[in-house]
């Protein structure tokens, strides 16, 4: 073993996959039969269990094809973990302070964590898309959008 | 069948369905222009909007999209080498390089002509061979409606690139495993829910459709800068439109070639519009005289036009399974599928005799899409180029934010936006590992129609599985698959 290349990224991979798959039969194993029970010719775990199998096979193929090309990771890995953050942050606040309030804060820094400086572009692009949005959703279209600061700044 | 067209056309041609199709097209096209956005994408996106109308409304606007998007992706492919999807690449082999000789606005021409072509022509075609598929899917039973599956499943991973066919395999069992959580339809056995209320109803297909393209190729924009870097290529001007006689004559019989190849490449499982434009391509290469055959790769207008018509065509030929036999052939006719179930229309042979108003208006749609494509969408060109120098940092939060809100919308779960961020993030890391996604979206949605005519079958068959045998078409089906697998996987010399 000594001197052999480390795990590359592609063999990593299927034996992510072969985990997922036996994890993915384990839990089938559990799923009630129902009135029919186990041996009957049907039954919710037959597709699963036919599924782990298959994945199963596939993955063990695909560790053992001998496919070692390298994965180019490099990137701006920290600006895209950003992003996905925000968009966590955004799902997380929308139905709290609501749509118009949460999608001006989500785009205004999208824009900043892409490298946007212009404080115009920062603030009146986004004010305007949610807006713009909102009423054509919301008055036009009659879809339901949360809205609990505007609906509570009207109130007052 | 006239009764059909015209019935086809009363719908079309209503007002609102009428600029369905202009909207449909003209947002396809910006959306299908934007690198790394494609039909798919744009489908996705338009999906929440077709909630609030009539199904046939909302069918005709995803039609006027798909046509859109596969126009936007030329564009961007001709004026950046930049193509929006993998079935306007070969557009770009002689596209680009005319666009570089200052001939944009002949290229864009070149190719709105060949596409419009061969939409047209190939839905001529869909006129004919979809009512004569339907009648003969009438006579099919759930064991042939399995196998048709596994030879949908079997074919996309068939026709994956080279070395990713372990790979499609691998995105096709994971896309059939998503498939299964959620309560199972015929015992109401909850799967692979972990006791989470919101998983019972299954995942939804657009959340998956977003994370898997919208997401992920926002992500990988971030990461690969260069993706988008191409923007800042873009021809200043475009030149003239206007094609001469000789021109015309020049790719008048390639374009015609094309869209019949195209069409027939479509209508096979897994084959789709990729496939077809690089076949024209090299079909029109090897037929042309050895003076012409140089010029390929460096702005020959037989180039451009033969995988123009071809893909357009084979857009149209991936319908006929769709909307005949309800087996989707490729990703782009997956999302459709996905869309017409959530209207509570079930594609296959009985459309035809249950729906005729959505079949038709489907079929002539798509007619119309290509009109407008080349009356509307040609001339604006010079404008719509402009939206590709939207700079980065607005477009791609943009594109987040549209892609997101669209899941929202549907089901207005936040936790639905943050289980479209973690299999946003697993699509980027499968796409930088080179597994393509297609086959999986492809699963998701064929996953219900396996697991239910392989119950139907078993519980016919007394839990055998001799319907495989016993059956002729079921057999001849599984023979096709078992021909198909065995033809990728020969050894090459």
């Amino acid at each position: 073993m000594y001197g052999e290349a480390p795990l590359s990224s592609q063999r990593g991979a299927a034996l992510f996959f072969l985990a997922l798959s036996v994890a993915y039969g384990v839990v089938a194993l559990d799923i009630e039969t129902g009135m029919a029970g186990a041996q009957a010719a049907w039954s919710a775990r037959t597709v699963p269990l036919i599924l782990a199998s298959a994945g199963c096979l596939v993955s063990l193929l695909l560790l053992y094809s001998g496919n070692d090309a390298k994965t180019e990771w490099s990137g701006d890995w920290s600006r895209a973990l950003r992003l996905c953050a925000l968009t966590a942050l955004y799902a997380l606040l929308l139905p709290r302070i609501g749509f118009f309030a949460a999608t001006t804060a989500f785009l205004a820094i999208g824009f900043r964590t892409l490298g946007e400086r212009r404080p115009r572009v920062l603030l009146a692009v986004p004010a305007s898309v949610a807006l713009v949005l909102l009423v054509l959703l919301r008055v036009a279209l009659g879809v339901y959008l949360p809205e609990p600061l505007l609906e509570m700044l009207a109130r007052r | 069948m006239i009764e059909g067209i015209l019935q086809g056309l009363a719908t079309a041609l209503q007002p609102l369905n009428l600029a369905m199709v202009v909207l449909g097209c003209g947002a396809g096209t910006v959306i299908g222009m934007i690198p790394g956005l494609g039909p798919i994408t744009a489908i996705a996106i338009m999906i929440p909007i077709t909630y609030g109308l009539d199904p046939a409304t909302g069918l005709i606007l995803m039609a006027g999209v798909y046509y859109g998007a596969i126009f936007g992706g030329s564009t961007s492919s001709i004026l950046l080498n930049a193509p929006g999807v993998a079935g306007t690449v070969a557009t770009a082999f002689d596209g680009h390089p005319l666009a570089l000789k200052g001939e944009a606005g002949k290229a864009l021409a070149v190719a709105a002509y060949a596409s419009f072509t061969g939409g047209t022509l190939a839905a001529v075609f869909l006129l004919v061979a979809a009512p004569a598929l339907a009648a003969v899917a009438l006579g099919f039973h759930s064991p042939d409606y399995f196998a048709l599956a596994v030879l949908a499943l079997a074919s996309v991973s068939a026709f994956a690139g080279g070395g990713q066919l372990l790979k499609a395999a691998m995105m096709v069992v994971v896309g059939l495993m998503l498939a299964t959580v959620g309560q199972d339809t015929s015992s109401d056995v909850p799967r692979f829910t972990f006791g989470s209320v919101e998983l019972l109803d299954g995942l939804s297909f657009l959340l998956l459709a977003m994370a898997t393209f919208a997401l992920s190729e926002a992500l990988l924009a971030v990461l690969r800068p260069e993706r988008w870097g191409a923007a800042s290529k873009a021809p200043s001007g475009l030149a003239s439109l206007r094609l001469s006689r000789s021109e015309v004559r020049e790719v008048a019989a390639p374009i015609a070639r094309s869209s019949v190849l195209g069409f027939l490449v479509g209508v096979l499982p897994g084959a789709g519009a990729t496939l077809a434009s690089f076949l024209a391509y090299a079909m029109e290469r090897n037929l042309a005289p050895e003076s012409e055959q140089k010029k390929f790769g460096t702005g020959s207008l037989r180039g451009l036009a033969a995988p123009e018509a071809a893909n357009n065509a084979a857009c149209s030929g991936s319908f006929v399974p769709l909307l005949t036999l309800g087996v989707p052939g490729s990703a782009t006719t997956a999302i459709m599928l996905g869309a017409l179930l959530s209207h509570g229309i079930q594609p296959g042979p009985r459309l035809l005799v249950d729906r005729p108003e959505v079949f038709w208006s489907v079929i002539v749609s798509m007619y119309l899409g290509n009109v407008v494509l080349l009356v509307l969408n040609l001339p604006l060109i010079p404008w719509l180029a402009r939206l590709l120098q939207v700079p980065r940092p607005i477009m791609l939060p943009m594109i987040l934010f549209f892609s997101v809100i669209g899941v929202y919308l549907v089901s207005l779960s936040p936790f639905d936006i943050l289980l479209m961020v973690g299999i946003g993030l697993a699509a980027t890391l499968l796409r930088l590992l080179d597994y393509p996604l297609p086959p999986l979206l492809l699963a998701f949605v064929l996953g219900p129609m396996l697991e239910e005519n392989l119950r139907r079958s078993l519980i016919l068959y007394d839990g055998s599985f001799s319907f495989v045998w016993q059956r002729p078409t079921t057999l001849s089906i599984l023979l096709l698959t078992l021909g198909l697998c065995a033809w990728r996987l020969r050894p090459r010399c």
